[in-house]
This record gives structure tokens, sequence and C-alpha cells, in this order.
């Protein structure tokens, strides 16, 4: 090939300051491609080389060509997905990389990638046809301009004007293209007249527009001033300093000086942050704004250690105020004079930021704020780990009490708050789709997944399935395809279910072998690998469930209609059938694509009476009733052998404590929150999708070996055991942690020795979940082979196949299964023009690209389910705020309050040097208490001391509203926290009060749940004691909230006996118990014990296999598609919980 | 800080060059006339001066070996080949090394039998340095020891290839060389695809090896066409002045 070649001289300064002529060579290119579809060579030159980008769309308006002004410092616009079509040049890129400007260079690049976008990157400056040479005396911006304009000539004429070109710049004007070049085709345009020409109705892009050049404006202006005095500003009073340079901390962190690493700040206690250093360092803490040095959460920084003689231990306290910055400061000092007992940490501080992590930010005006009349305000991010951020803003009226985006700029070092601006408002405070928006804005979810949308281009390749002309299976396909319309096939989902994803067949064939089938929608066969569905469900990743709605993945027609297995229709599907013999041991397994018609969309509720024996369930017929119950009996019957021998393998058994929100009707408010009801039929179906999964991934990871998607689950970290080793401690209890299958076992004893106390057993596994690494996916290829392990389900390979209506990987592991079986069909008529064969298997054979996918979705996933955990949280607080706020909500209580007592049994879960935390089983909500008033004062509610004391009898309603002070207090911050209160206080009380209380972990108090409200943040739910539970087992609140159903008297002698037991238990922990009479005593262990049965009727503890009474309100289910069901899943929830909690501790 | 990026996401390298596309080369020979035979080549912006003397007789009797000829090796940097203008001491270990690998190179394929007694000295100039030394000095030196007429068996053509980011990428530049790629140099007798060098000094994963290898030998044969264009360009134009 013939090259034309050319020399790029510049010169540079070296290290040791002198300057350098560098002499580079290039080679001008003739088959750099257009990348435009609208090309008119034959055949188009993106298809003469091998290229990997989006291509400029067909038919659009104009391609956009923006210059280094606007790439440099409007980014954030073109990062906007309403721009589309822009051709970023290699000059523009190439600058920015040389002067340093990677974050820029990054989220071109990253629009570029976005196949959504439609935008290429040209490397003109290596094109024969665009490469222009600077001339002498002429400045740089200049000869980039004419390259600019060069390129833009050039896509003219390529497209012979086909297509009108835009050259976005605010520095130049149409009158700077020479007439030599001048073609009609070109127009230069300010964003400003871009937006107005084209854009005009467009709010958010005009405001973003003008915010940025705001922040432009100050930032001129501070570096003017900085560059008139900055020597004397230095390190002012704030205290910042200056960052040392990256040579000296590449250097620093390669001989292991400085520690690198990733700043976290404690959500609740934002004066402090960490990171996790080097392996012989574990977590270095870093105390005050000053040391952190203008880091923000999640930048990736370095950090130097401090001298020993200012290590601090982290604080143990429970923040009183997300909105107090420095609280925190102040108490530091004063615990680490006392010498507790915690360890001191090594302790740094930030001496360089290597990356920049700042995202958009949802964030409040500051209270009061509007008020000023100068431009420049703060506002408070909703999340509390990130600062306050300075934004200008012309009027402060419009943005009160509106959630708002804003994003930062800058932190110069003179300024104590960093510089951002504004980009758009949410909407009002408080209100629903507000904080649901910005619920998604944080955890990064796009705005087309919120709006459901899908461009028109993925709308035509879905298959049509209207009620005029509903989808039907093509014979031709029907053909390829193993038959299985003549099986029982039946589906068990949650009521309402309408994706549903899985389907279950199962049958005796004789010799007491057993035919067993997992059916599962074949989306693969419908969302083509690179098609435009396939890209965007690429993007979002993962169904995103909140607590009221839900954001699919794929268009509804498929998630809804083709692809949901619905009964009585014939649906393609992807199976696995094994032949079991009787006792469930697999003889042969086999994969492939199917037919199958469904006999019946079985809700959990109706399997669950069939596994009990009943002939009959409500909502069935009694025909399909008598045709599904023996595959029922024999799926429950199989799978119990299988769950049971992975058990025996150590399988875990976890608890979560998710929750289901019940809508009223008439107006949307939440008339109740319901635990979830574990049943035994969740456990069968999930045992069955383990088992599909499993043997999906072994048999992929035979195909390909290098590139698998697989999920595995490393073991826990030891250390995150210590809060569960000591809680189980202090109940008596050892638990082995060495391996899954001990785990397993200890906790196992652990329930059935406290079978009477079913919330401590679920504290404890709720604990052991805390502790457990995140599960995530990966590629084979990028790790040995003893890493693939699950450790949760003890399984050594394990992968997501079963649901890829709502999960992405689920697709990619169709699409490998599908080529290791090799029955592929030929690519049928819709094939997509797009996506060459030889693309796709090349995606599904990169260990590297599977890898990459593989890491996307872990992040998607966890994002979308701390969205849904903030979703959870955000309702739960709705919730109370409704009971404390309405009177006619709450039956009886005073109503003269404003704020009206809600009161609930509550476990002590975690005790903390100021207070404890208090988990509300019965709505899934943990608080925290405060046992010490932020005046340092601490205080006892009288209610406690006459609960404790000899009078239980006498506590009027009154008396939590009366406090004592001037207590004292003392907690060995894992098990217990007592306090005393002084004798010359308690004289002023009336007699019968205890000099003392103790709180242990896992006692039961009542509470009442508050509110804190706030403007700038979500309100959050505190509580204040009550007093302490009467009936100390495992109950029910007996508040105005529960149910208040009729108790039945336990008769028999068994119960007795523990009641003996409990008695003595209550006696040697609580001393000040001891001189209740015996009677009262077991008067009040009655009642628990009773409402305790009572609960363990309700909630149907699926460990007793027996038949139970099934649940008596079919209505307290789940009234919408549940997130997940299996138990496996929960395990996977409390990823999540991990996450947040290991980042609070 | 930003690392340069050697290989953009549009499968450039920095210079422009696909991953398996060669520098341009020129080369010429009998440029110089005090030397028996010379030649000089240009790998991109690469120069190298070659020149042969010998077989001549040996300068020290110690060096003489009965049956053959020996060959004598010398590498110089010019001062001003690179952008900053440094001198190099003639005992450069690098230097002398680079040397090393060109006699070794040479020593098999020279048919050093003809010539017993006797001594071959080859010197090197490099004039610019821009990545890929070694493999100039051997291009340079097989056409100035033709240009010498001194018998050898085959062509030898040297070229290296690396591992560029994700992929194989040939004759790589300074910048790419100096960005902790891993650089291998093959020499190669182009008729019998034997290899009779083959240097690597850094790092290289064994999966990508058989790839790296298999480019720069798909290399050597597109610089042996270059080569032997050279020579035969000069045959002809010393065989129409002869006929003149």
């Amino acid at each position: 090939m013939r090259k034309t070649w050319t020399e790029d001289i510049h010169f540079r300064k070296t290290n040791k300051n002198t300057v350098v002529k560098k002499v580079r060579e290039v080679y001008l290119r003739k088959d750099i491609p257009c990348l435009s579809s609208q090309c008119l060579l034959d055949p188009p030159c993106h298809q003469r080389v091998k290229v990997e980008s989006s291509l400029l769309n067909s038919e659009p308006a104009y391609y956009l060509i923006p210059d280094y002004s606007v790439a440099l410092r409007y980014v954030e616009l073109l990062e906007q997905e309403e721009l589309t079509n822009i051709i970023f040049t290699e000059t523009i890129l190439q600058r920015l990389q040389s002067e340093d400007k990677s974050r820029t260079y990054k989220s071109l690049r990253q629009v570029a990638k976005d196949p959504r976008r439609r935008s290429i990157v040209f490397s003109n400056e290596h094109c024969e046809d665009t490469n222009v040479l600077r001339q002498p005396g002429e400045s740089v911006e200049h000869r980039d301009w004419r390259a600019l304009v060069q390129t833009a000539c050039w896509y003219d004429r390529h497209l012979q004007g086909g297509v009108p070109i835009i050259l976005l710049s605010e520095q130049f004007k149409q009158d700077d293209i020479s007439t030599a070049e001048g073609i009609k085709g070109i127009t230069v345009l300010t964003l400003k007249e871009y937006l107005e020409k084209f854009w005009p109705a467009n709010v958010v892009l005009h405001e973003l527009l003008g915010s940025l050049k705001d922040a432009i404006l100050e930032e001129d202006i501070e570096n003017q001033n900085q560059g008139s005095h900055s020597s004397k500003k230095g390190s002012g009073s704030i205290g910042y300093q200056e960052y040392k340079p990256m040579s000296e901390l590449e250097a620093g962190v390669k001989s292991e000086r400085f520690f690198q690493g990733v700043l976290r700040v404690r959500a609740n206690h934002r004066d402090q942050a960490f990171i996790r250093g080097g392996a012989n360092t574990g977590e270095i803490v870093i105390v005050g704004s000053e040391h952190r040095n203008r880091a923000v959460h999640g930048d990736v920084v370095v950090v130097e250690l401090l001298n020993k003689s200012s290590w601090v231990a982290p604080s143990t306290h429970i923040s009183y105020d997300p909105e107090e910055i420095h609280a925190a400061g102040d108490d530091e000092n004063e615990i680490s004079n006392q010498h507790r007992l915690r360890e001191i940490k090594p302790t740094g501080r930030v001496v360089g930021v290597l990356t920049r992590n700042w995202q958009a930010y949802v964030a409040t005006l500051q209270e009061g704020s509007e008020k000023d009349s100068g431009s420049f305000h703060l506002v408070l991010p909703l999340n509390p780990v990130i600062p306050k951020i300075r934004i200008r803003h012309h009027d402060a009226k419009v943005l009160a009490n509106q959630r708002i985006v804003v994003r930062i700029d800058s932190w110069p070092i003179h300024s104590q708050y960093p510089n951002g601006h504004y980009v758009r408002s949410i909407g009002p405070v408080h209100e629903l789709d507000t904080e649901i928006s910005a619920i998604l804005i944080e955890h990064g979810i796009s705005v087309s997944q919120t709006t459901q949308g899908f461009s028109e281009g993925s709308l035509k390749e879905m298959p049509v399935n209207t009620p005029e002309r509903p989808w039907i299976p093509e014979p031709a396909e029907l053909s390829r395809r193993r038959d299985l319309r003549k099986h029982i096939v039946f589906s068990i989902d949650p009521p309402n279910c309408q994706d549903i994803d899985d389907a279950i067949s199962i049958k005796e064939i004789g010799n007491g072998q057993i035919e067993f089938g997992v059916h599962i929608a074949d989306v693969s066969f419908f969302v083509k690998e690179n098609s435009l569905t396939d890209l965007e469900a690429r993007a979002r990743g993962t169904t995103v469930y909140l607590s009221d709605r839900r954001f699919d993945m794929l268009p509804k027609v498929l998630s809804e209609q083709v692809c949901s297995l619905r009964h009585h229709i014939d649906r393609y599907a992807m199976s696995v059938m094994w032949t079991l013999d009787s006792e469930a041991n697999v003889l042969s397994t086999w994969f492939g694509r199917t037919i199958i018609r469904s006999a019946c969309e079985m809700e959990y509720e109706q399997a669950q009476g069939l596994v009990n024996g009943k002939d009959v369930v409500p909502g069935l017929d009694a025909r399909v009733c008598k045709q599904l119950k023996p595959s029922v009996v024999l799926l429950a019957k199989t799978m119990r052998k299988v769950r049971a021998r992975r058990m025996a393998n150590g399988g875990l058994e976890l608890e979560s404590s998710e929750v289901k929100f019940k809508f009223k009707e008439e107006d949307g408010g939440i008339s109740d929150i319901l635990p979830k009801q574990p049943l035994e039929v969740h456990q069968i179906i999930e045992e069955a999708m383990v088992m599909a999964n499993s043997y999906v991934a072994k048999r992929i990871y035979e195909g390909f070996r290098d590139s698998a998607m697989l999920r595995h689950h490393p073991p826990p970290i030891e250390s995150h055991f210590k809060m569960l080793l000591k809680a189980a401690e202090s109940r008596g209890f050892t638990i082995d942690t060495s391996s899954n299958l001990a785990l397993a076992n200890s906790l196992r004893d652990c329930a059935l020795k406290s079978q009477d106390d079913i919330e401590f057993v679920r504290l404890i596994k709720m604990m052991a979940t805390m502790a457990m690494s995140e599960a995530s996916y990966i590629s084979s290829g990028s790790m040995s082979i003893e890493k693939y392990a699950h450790y949760g389900l003890a399984l050594d390979f394990y992968t997501h196949f079963t649901s890829p209506i709502r999960r992405y990987a689920d697709l990619v592991v169709h699409r490998q299964l599908m080529a290791c079986i090799n029955s592929t069909p030929t690519q049928s008529a819709n094939t997509d023009s797009l996506s060459p064969q030889s693309l796709s298997s090349d995606l599904l054979k990169n260990g590297l690209k599977i890898a990459q996918v593989a890491d996307h979705l872990n992040y998607k996933n966890r994002e979308s389910k701390l969205a849904q955990k903030d979703s959870t949280e955000l309702f739960q607080t709705l919730y109370v705020l409704q009971k404390t706020r309405n009177p006619a909500a709450v039956g009886d209580g005073d109503t003269e309050a404003e704020d009206i007592p809600f009161v609930e049994t509550g476990i002590v879960s975690e005790i903390r040097e100021n207070g404890f935390f208090v988990f509300v089983p019965r709505f899934g909500i943990k608080g925290p208490v405060y046992l010490k008033e932020k005046s340092g004062e601490i205080t006892v509610p009288l209610s406690v001391l006459k609960a404790s004391g000899r009078n239980p009898a006498d506590i009027s309603s009154n008396d939590h509203l009366v406090t004592i002070s001037g207590c004292e207090m003392d907690t060995d911050l894992i098990t217990q926290i007592s306090i005393k209160v002084p004798p010359h206080t308690l004289a002023s009380y009336p007699p019968g009060l205890s000099k003392m209380v103790q709180f242990r972990l896992f006692d039961k108090v009542k509470v009442a749940l508050r509110l804190k409200k706030s403007l700038a943040h979500r309100h959050s739910i505190y509580m204040t004691l009550i007093g302490l539970d009467q009936s100390s087992s495992g109950t029910i609140p007996k508040s105005a909230m529960t149910h208040n159903s009729q108790l039945f008297k336990a008769k028999d002698k068994a119960s007795l006996q523990i009641k003996q037991n409990e008695i003595k238990r209550i006696a040697q922990q609580d001393p000040a118990l001891t001189p209740l009479s015996q009677g009262e005593l077991i008067q009040g262990i009655q009642q628990g014990q009773e409402e305790q049965q009572q609960q363990q009727k309700a909630t149907k503890s699926a460990k007793k296999k027996s038949g139970r009474r099934q649940l008596s309100n079919p209505e307290e289910a789940y009234n919408q598609t549940s997130a997940d069901d299996s138990l496996y899943s929960l395990l996977e929830s409390f990823d999540r919980f991990r996450i947040i909690e290991s980042s609070q501790l | 800080m930003s690392r340069v990026e050697l290989l953009s996401p549009e499968g450039l390298r920095i210079d422009g060059r696909r991953p398996a596309e060669l520098r341009k080369i020129t080369s010429t020979t009998s440029v110089l006339s005090q030397a028996d035979g010379s030649a000089y080549l240009e790998h991109g912006n690469t120069k190298v001066l070659a020149a042969v003397y010998g077989p001549r007789e040996a300068r020290h009797r110690a060096l003489v070996i009965h049956d053959r000829a020996v060959l004598n090796v010398e590498l110089n940097l010019a001062p001003f080949s690179t952008g900053e203008r440094r001198r190099r001491n003639k005992n450069d270990k690098r230097l002398l090394e680079i040397a090393q690998f060109v006699k070794q190179t040479f020593e098999p394929v020279v048919i050093t039998t003809l010539y017993p007694r006797s001594q071959i000295d080859i010197y090197f100039q490099v004039i610019q340095h821009d990545g890929g030394t070694l493999q100039a000095c051997i291009n340079a030196a097989t056409l100035a020891l033709i240009d010498a007429g001194i018998a050898m068996t085959d062509y030898v053509c040297a070229c290296t290839a690396g591992w560029v980011e994700r992929e194989a990428a040939i004759d790589l530049n300074y910048t790419e060389e100096s960005a902790d790629t891993s650089e291998m140099t093959i020499a190669m007798l182009p008729k019998s695809s034997k290899i009779t060098l083959m240097q690597m000094e850094s790092r290289l994963h064994v999966d990508k090896l058989d790839e790296v290898i298999a480019l720069a030998g798909e290399g050597c044969k597109q610089i042996h066409e270059v080569l032997d264009k050279t020579v035969r360009d000069r045959a002809e134009d010393l065989a129409r002045k002869m006929a003149v």
C-alpha cells in the first residue's frame, strides 16, 4: 500500500528543563473510513477495513463536529443523550491527551463507544486528505481549526453534500472559514445558536449550557486571581495543601512510602474516610476535611501515613445529624483520650489525587440560601458522603425546595467547598416522583431505561404481537426445535406475574426414572447479538425493580408477551432436560431449543396448596389441579432430595429483611408493609433453577474455557465474621467459620437450639450474610479454575441462565450455550445488517470482552440493588410518616401530640458508643436509638426504669416522655450497654425504680418510630426508647398497629417446660428481673410463647416441611412481580447490605 | 498525567500505521567508495550506514583462525542521532551487545570457510535513532556484505515485533519501544525460513508468543523483497554501465 508520509515536529521540555526537539513520523492513509451509513462508495468505506465502531446515522439532519473549545469545556453537553451523530476528530482527542485532560478524553471516548449515540471518532490527522500542516507563525488553535474545517470539507465532498455539517465552536465564526475552503454544506455555530436552532424546546439542554457557561466564567476568574496572588493564598485558613507532583506520588506508591486507594467516606460519619491500602497496612483512616484535602468520595487518592502518635481509632458513635459536618470531630479526641478497648488504626492524609470520580449528584439548595441576593449558593448533596457544593445560579428562588442535579467542576485550594454547576431540576423536594428520580440518578440508571423508551430501530426488530395478529411460531423454526408441547409444563410465579421466564416439567418414565426439565424463555432467539435491542439491553444490564415500579431491560412486547411463557400458548424455550433416578441422581442431561405450551401459570400459594396435599386450590380449575398435582408433588419430592444433597455440601441458608409494600388503591398511599413470606415452593423452584444454572455453567465452561460467563462467590474474609462470632458468643453459641459447610452446620445448630427465639436466629443469619463477600460475574479466562466456586450455594460452577428477560448475563449465557451445543440455526430472515456473524461469535469467544461485559453487569447489578434498597427505605419512611401524622390511621393512642407515637417492638441489633441500633422485624426497619444526647447528656426514659423495676404494672402511658438525665453509661461496644442512674437523681423520682438498666444484644425493646425530617436529605427513621419488652421471647408486637387477632392458649406440657427454662435464662441475664414474682413472669412469658407460636403459624417456617395451613389472606402476598424469589437471591440481596454496612462500620 | 495511547480504538498506531504495517524502508548500496561494500538503510526515521571491509588479512595474529574468516563488528551511535545530543562511550555495553548480536547472526550465514586466515570487518554508524536499531543494522549489513561480494548462503532479514496494548504489532518505533512494550527481534533466512537470531529482553505472555513470532516472520519476508529489489536494481545499474 502506498503511504504518504510526513513528519510531526514539535518541541518538548524534558525533566531536566532542557528543550528537546521531537520528531515523529506521521503516515497519511487513504483507508480511513468515513463511518457513515450514508457513504456513497460501493462497498462503503467502513467495510473495507476492520472497524469496531458505531456508524453515523443514515438519515440524519446533520453531523456535528465540535472543536476543541467545545470539547474541552462543554463536554457535559456533548454527553447528553439527545445529541447524536457527532464526529470527534483526532485533532481534539490528541490535544486533550497532550494537555492532560484525560477525564474529558475518556468522556468523549465513552460517547463514541455508546452505539446508541451514533457517534464516531475520525482519525483526520492520519487521513491523507484531511491532514493539515502547521504553517510558519500559525498558532496551534488556528491550525487545529483549519484541520477541523478540512475534515468538514472532506465529509461534505465524500458524501457529496448529502448531509449538512455543523461545526460547533465557541471560538471561531463562519467568517473564519477561508473562502477557498468555503463549501455550502458547512455551517459554523456556537452552542447557543445550535441549541436555539435545533432544540428550541429542550429546557434541560439550555439550562445546562447556561450553568456550564457560568462555571467556565468562574473558572476563568479563578485562574486570573490565582495568577495575581498565587503564593499568598497557598495553604490559607482552610488548611488544604497543594498536591504533590505526579512523579513524586508514583515513586512514593512504588516504594510504599505512600498508599494508593479509592477514598470511601463513612456514610454515618462524614468526617471520616478510609482507603483500603496495601496488603500489609489494611485500612487507612483519614480524619477531618483538612487531611482529606479536597478529595471526594470515590476518588483514587494517594495517602501518606501520619506519625503513629496521631493515629486514632474510628468512631463508633451513631451520628446524630447527617447535616452536621464537624459534630463527630470533637468527640473523636475525647474518645481517643479515653483509651477505649478499640484498636487504633493507621491514620493518614491525602497528598494527591490520581483520578477524580466526580459524577452527577442530586442536591438541594441550602435552607435560607434562596434569600441571598448573590449568585453563589451552597447546595447539599443528597448523598451524605459528598461535601457541599458551591454553585452559581442567577435565580436561587427557582431552585429553593427543589431537588437539583449538580456536577463538581473543580476544587481550588483556597476554597472550603468544591465549585460546581447546576445541571437541571428534578422536582419539588419530598414528592414521591422526585425522590424516585433522585434515586435513579444517584445510581446511574439511564434516562432511556426509566422512560421505558426504546429507539425506533430496536422496536422495528421486535416481532409483531397484536390482538389482531398474535405471534405464532414459524413452521420452519418448529422443525428445528424439539417439540415438548405434549409434556405437561407449568410455571410457578408470584400472582400477576407478567414476565414468566421459567417453566418446569417433570414426569416418571418408568424404571423409577424421572424426566425433569427446566424451560427458559428463549430470548436469544429474538434478540440477536449486536442488534440495537441487544446493545440497549447490554447498556441497561438488568431490569430495575423498585418498591412500586419496575424498569424493564427489554421491550414490553418481548418481556410480557412473546418471550413470556404464558399458558395455553406455544412458546420458544431453551430447555435443560435431565433423566434422574429415583434418588434424584442425574443420569443424563440434554440441552437445546424447544417449543413448549405451558399448561398452567400457577401462583406460589396454589402450588404450595398442591404440595400440602390439597386436591383443589383457589383460583385453579379442579381439572387442572388434578392434572398438575402429581407433577407438583413429584417435583417437591425430587427437589427436596437435591437440596438436601447440596446442603450437605455446605450450602448456606440465609435470611433477609426484605419487605413488600401494599398500596392503597385510591391514593397510592401505603396501606401496609409485609415481610416476605417464605414458602417451601420458593425453595423448590429455586432449587430447580440452581440446578439448571449449575449444569449450564459446566456446559459452557467446557465449550468456552477462556470466556465462559460464570458467576462466582468468593469465600468471605475471616475478619468480617468478628461481629457474628461475638454476637453468637453472647448467647453461648460458637460458630465455626472455617468452611461453608461448617458455617452452615453451626448456623443450623444455632437455629435448632433457639427455636423459641426466631428473631434471634434471623438476626444471626443476617449477620452471617453481611459477612459474605459479594457474588459477581466473571469470565472464566480471567481467573484460575478454583476461584469459580460459589461459596453460598456450595457449587463448583455456577452461572445465571434462568432469567434472560430481566438479566443480560443470562442472555450471554444462552448464546454461549447455543454455540456450545452447536445447533445455532442459520441466521433467519431478520438478520441485522449491523451484526455480521463473525462479530457475534467474536464476543462470545473473546475472554477479555466477556470480562468487560461481566464488570459492567456487576456494576449495573450493584447499582440497581442499591436503588432498590433506597426505594425500600424511602417507602418505609413514607409509611412511618403516614403513621405518625394521620390520627385516623391509628385507632387509639393520644392524638394531642403532633407526632403520634408509633410503637413497635424491636431487637437490639448493634451496640454503639452512644446508643444502639434496633431492628424492627415487622417492617424490616433498622434505626438508631440514642441514649446519649447530642449535648453529651445521657438520658433514659422513666418507663424503662419502671419496667425493669418492681412494679411493671404502674407504667403510665406518658412515662416514656419523661426522661431522666445525668446518668452514666458504660458499654463494651459489642454485646451490652448499660446505664446507671446516680442515687441523688433517683431520689427525686417515685420509688420502685431500678438503678441500672442494661441493654444486651438481641434484647427486645419497645420503641417509638420517629422521623427525622430534613429538607436536604430524605427523611430518616430514628427511634426513641419506650420501654423494655415484657414478653421477652419472639413476639409480634402488641401495638395499635398489629393485627390484634385472637390469642390462643398453649396447653401442652412441653411448652411449660420451655417456660421454666426461659425464666431461668432471664434470671441469669437480667438480675433486675429476679425479684419479680414468678407468677407474673410466667404470665408474661406465656403470652410471649403464644404470640410466638401464632407468629410461627403465620410465617410458616419453611424449614418445617410438614404441611402447614395456607396463608389466610391471599391479598397479603406480593401484588407485583417480584424481583427475586429464590433463596439464593436473598443471599444476593444481602450483598447490597454488606456493601452498605461495611462502608458504615 | 496520561499515558500515551499506543494503539487507538480505531486501530491506528501512534504514527498512523496499522499493527501489521512496516515503516517506510529506503536503501541504497555502494554509498562509500573507500569500503569494499557499503549500504545505507532507513526504517522510517532510523537511519544506519554500514560498511564492510574485507576479507582482508587479520590485524592481530592471535585472532587468526586457520580454516575460516573472522567476523569483526563495530557499532557507533552518532551523538546527534537522538533528540538530546549525547556522546556515547565506545564501550557502551548496549552497543557492544548489539554488535555481538550482529556477529552471531552472520557467522552461520557468511561462508567463512572460503576465506581462511582472514578477517571481515563490519562497521555501523547509526545516524538517526528511532527504534529498531538492531533490525536496521542487520538489514544494512546484509546489503553491505552483498555489495562487498562476500559469499553468503542467503539474505538475512531482521524485523521486530511486539505486543502493543492489545495486539501484536510490527516494526516498533522509539515511542512504542520506550513505553514498556515487550519487543522481540527476529532475523530470518527468507528462502529457508530459518531463524538465525531471536532476541527479546522483556516479558511476554507465552500465549501471545506465537502470534508475535508469526508477525515478525511476515515482516522479514516483506523486508526481504525490499532488500532484494535494491540489490537487483544495483546489479542492473552496474550491468548497464558495463555494457556502455
